[in-house]
């Protein structure tokens, strides 16, 4: 079937949610089924694959070294991409990332750095000089609703799993292999919009449905560390910290079982300064 | 005389196919061959775009192959590079000739393969996943068209090499048949082989493909377990 | 000479006779034999062989009762998706549209297939009974699970209203229209079917399910 919502369908969806229900019978805060697996992929340093409702993501890890960038000497550099390869969805084209891949990775890139969820000062080797470059490379498998959560929490879970080898000061490679410094595990939350009613997670035809969409992003200690306004529409200021609220909530529920499934430890469970 | 991992010279390593894998394509397979991980996806038929690419008597076939960044020890940039292109285009030779072109005329079938950990023999683990999803999708095929490669490793003709073998061994040869004719769709090689060592490695790799399909059948049965129509 | 038996699954290459058999949907002839060309359950009648398959896009046929979306707007008429690797037209002549109300893109369309061309160019006619569709929910099944849906002479069909008091329309091409009664029922229970549709016992189990 073509890509187009039917309007007999948005209708639908909309007389649910003025009644606060859903197609697939979730409350308006819940998320769908979610399953994270990880070390998938030997090659890569670390790797996830997260399943949440139809959505699959897969989140590899690369670990390399280089420069960093001139005014930040002594940290390491995160780069994050996206693909929505062609097999995710009938509409996906194959081609350079357009808006919508690159909006996906840079906004769960967003809510992982600003987290300072991975320790960058430990990523440096000689400062100046060579720092490790820490490649997130999101590739979508199936598309069924909601990239963004599903991407961020493949992403954080790949990264809290990472091994990368320990370099000699001239970048020799050593035998020895360490832990990826990640310190905070951060959690996206995007909810759309439809009619009046905030959904979280939306499934594909909710997304299709949506007036907006908007992402906020928490870290272990419940603070926001990114908000994402997207797609055209708005919001009231309400509806907005209304939003902000829920994620601190289910940001965390997802936070406990990703901490299961990686086995993170908190490294820095009391420190106010992040 | 036993290889780098243990295997005997006409010894695959282990395979798992899994059909029908994906939500939104129309057909899909996932396979894991040896340490390779590799997932195939089909939409189609469906209407061509852009148009003039059209055939009206028949439909057109296209097929991506693509590996992903962190496939591999060093990663790769995001994005079918020129080998990948080539392999897109020897895959398309292998797998239309056994698909019945002609009944869907006006129409587009596209195949994609995905890369997430390469470990050698990647276009014929391919072929092999996107042959099953082929059919997965319900598209008319004569027949499954199942794919392996064979080799020259220390002065030894052997089956399906490993990522050590492919970089120390003396020739690499990928095939691929349609098993009812056996007719050779995919046939590719480099290295360095005498006539007979050619013979030779063709007919293993033969041998080779011909396991393969039964694990290709099993795959699709598998998805339909218990299957009956009243 | 038969190489398979009555409703074996096979899959496409797989040789199932050769000599004096005619070689029905599902299946192809090559120097005097027959092999299957999807994957699905073999069925021979007396000489004859089909294969049903599992899977597959619906492809338009004439007198066939669809369901589709309007995807563009022409200038006498619509394209209509009717889930199919081709689109179908629908001319304005074809549609009573009362005076204050139109056909948009994104509406949807109960109507008959009046005309397949060769090269599968598909008319449609949406009079009474058919046309625009105003209430009630859409679902999707693949078009192949349909004759399951419907049931042998409707009797699954019928079982399924019966016991959710909903109208369902069904279209050949996988698109399900229903309205009134237990609506959400209903689509579960039709989604059952489709994903249940291979597996021995399905009547008593939709039973089951739409008792509880």
């Amino acid at each position: 079937m073509s890509e187009i919502l039917p309007l007999i369908k948005k209708q639908y969806l909309l007389e649910l949610a003025k009644e606060r229900k859903r197609e697939d019978e979730r409350g308006l805060d819940e998320y769908r089924p979610l399953d994270i697996q990880v070390s998938s992929v030997e090659k890569a340093e670390g790797s996830a694959v997260v399943t949440l409702g139809g959505t699959k993501v897969f989140a590899g890890i690369k670990v390399d070294a280089g420069e960093p960038y001139s005014d930040t000497p002594n940290e390491g550099v995160m780069i994050t991409g996206a693909e929505l390869i062609p097999m995710a969805a009938p509409d996906f084209e194959a081609g350079p990332p357009g808006q919508n891949a690159v909006e996906l990775a840079r906004v769960v890139d967003r809510g992982i750095r600003e987290s300072q969820a991975i320790d960058t000062i430990k990523l440096c080797v000689k400062e100046g000089e060579l720092v490790r470059l820490v490649f997130v490379d999101l590739h979508i498998l199936d598309y069924d609703g909601n990239l963004i959560d599903a991407c961020g929490i493949a992403a954080m879970a790949a990264l809290a799993t990472t091994k990368m080898q320990v370099l000699e000061e001239d970048g020799t490679p050593t035998e020895e292999y360490v832990d990826l410094p990640v310190r905070d595990l951060a959690i996206p939350c995007t909810f759309v919009k439809l009619g009046d009613v905030l959904l979280l997670d939306p499934s594909l035809d909710e997304e299709k449905a949506m007036d907006s969409r908007i992402t906020v992003a928490t870290d272990k200690k419940q603070r926001v560390c990114a908000m994402q306004k997207g797609e055209i529409g708005g919001f009231s200021l309400d509806e907005v910290m209304q939003t902000v609220r829920t994620s601190k909530v289910k940001g965390e529920e997802i936070r406990a079982v990703m901490r299961e499934v990686v086995q993170w430890e908190d490294s820095e469970p009391d420190t106010e300064e992040n | 005389m036993k290889r780098i991992d243990g295997r005997d010279a006409e010894e695959l390593r282990e395979i798992n196919i899994e059909a029908g894998v994906l939500k939104r394509a129309d057909g899909s397979c996932y396979i894991e061959w040896g340490k390779n991980k590799i997932y195939a996806a089909v939409y189609g038929p469906k209407q061509v775009l852009p148009r003039h690419l059209e055939r009206s008597d028949r439909a057109i076939l296209r097929c991506r192959y693509n590996m992903a960044p962190f496939s591999v020890e060093e990663r790769k940039r995001p994005g079918p590079d020129r080998r990948a292109v080539e392999i897109g285009k020897v895959m398309q030779g292998a797998l239309e000739p056994a698909i019945l072109m002609h009944y869907y005329p006006k129409s587009m079938i596209e195949i994609s393969v995905e890369v997430l950990e390469a470990n050698a023999g990647t276009r014929c683990a391919g072929i092999t996943a996107a042959s099953v999803a082929l059919a997965d999708a319900g598209i008319p095929m004569r027949d499954l068209v199942p794919s392996c490669a064979s080799g020259k490793v220390d002065d030894q003709i052997v089956l399906d090499l490993c990522k050590e073998e492919d970089n120390e061994g003396q020739a690499d040869m990928p095939v691929a048949i349609i098993p009812r004719s056996d007719q050779i769709t995919l046939l590719q090689m480099d290295g360095k082989l005498t006539e007979e060592e050619v013979e030779k490695a063709i007919a293993l790799a033969i041998r080779g493909c011909q396991k393969v399909y039964t694990l290709q059948v099993e795959a699709l049965k598998k998805k339909y377990a218990g299957a009956e129509y009243e | 000479m038969l190489h398979i038996k009555n409703k074996d699954m096979v899959v496409p290459g797989t040789f199932l006779a050769e000599g004096d058999y005619i070689h029905e949907s599902g299946t192809y002839k090559e120097q005097g034999k027959i092999y299957a060309n999807v994957v699905g359950i073999t069925y021979v009648d007396r000489r004859r062989i089909r294969v049903v398959s599992l899977e597959g896009k619906y492809i338009p046929k004439q007198g066939d009762a669809v369901i589709g979306v309007i995807s563009y707007e022409r200038f006498n008429g619509w394209k209509v998706d009717i889930n199919s690797p081709y689109e179908a037209l629908l001319s304005d002549k074809d549609i009573y549209i009362g005076r204050y109300d139109s056909l948009k893109v994104g509406d949807m369309v109960y109507a008959r297939i009046v005309r397949v061309s060769e090269i599968f160019e598909t008319s449609l006619y949406a009079k009474r009974p058919y046309g625009k569709l105003d209430n009630g929910i859409v679902i999707e099944i693949h078009s192949a699970r349909v004759p399951r849906l419907i049931g042998r002479k409707g009797s699954m069909i019928k079982l399924i209203k019966e016991k959710t008091g909903s109208i369902i329309t069904v279209g050949q091409n996988g698109l399900v229209w229903i309205r009134g009664g237990k609506k959400e029922l209903t689509a579960k229970a039709c989604h059952m079917v489709d994903r249940e549709a291979h597996i021995p016992g399905l009547t008593d189990r939709i039973n089951d399910f739409l008792s509880r």
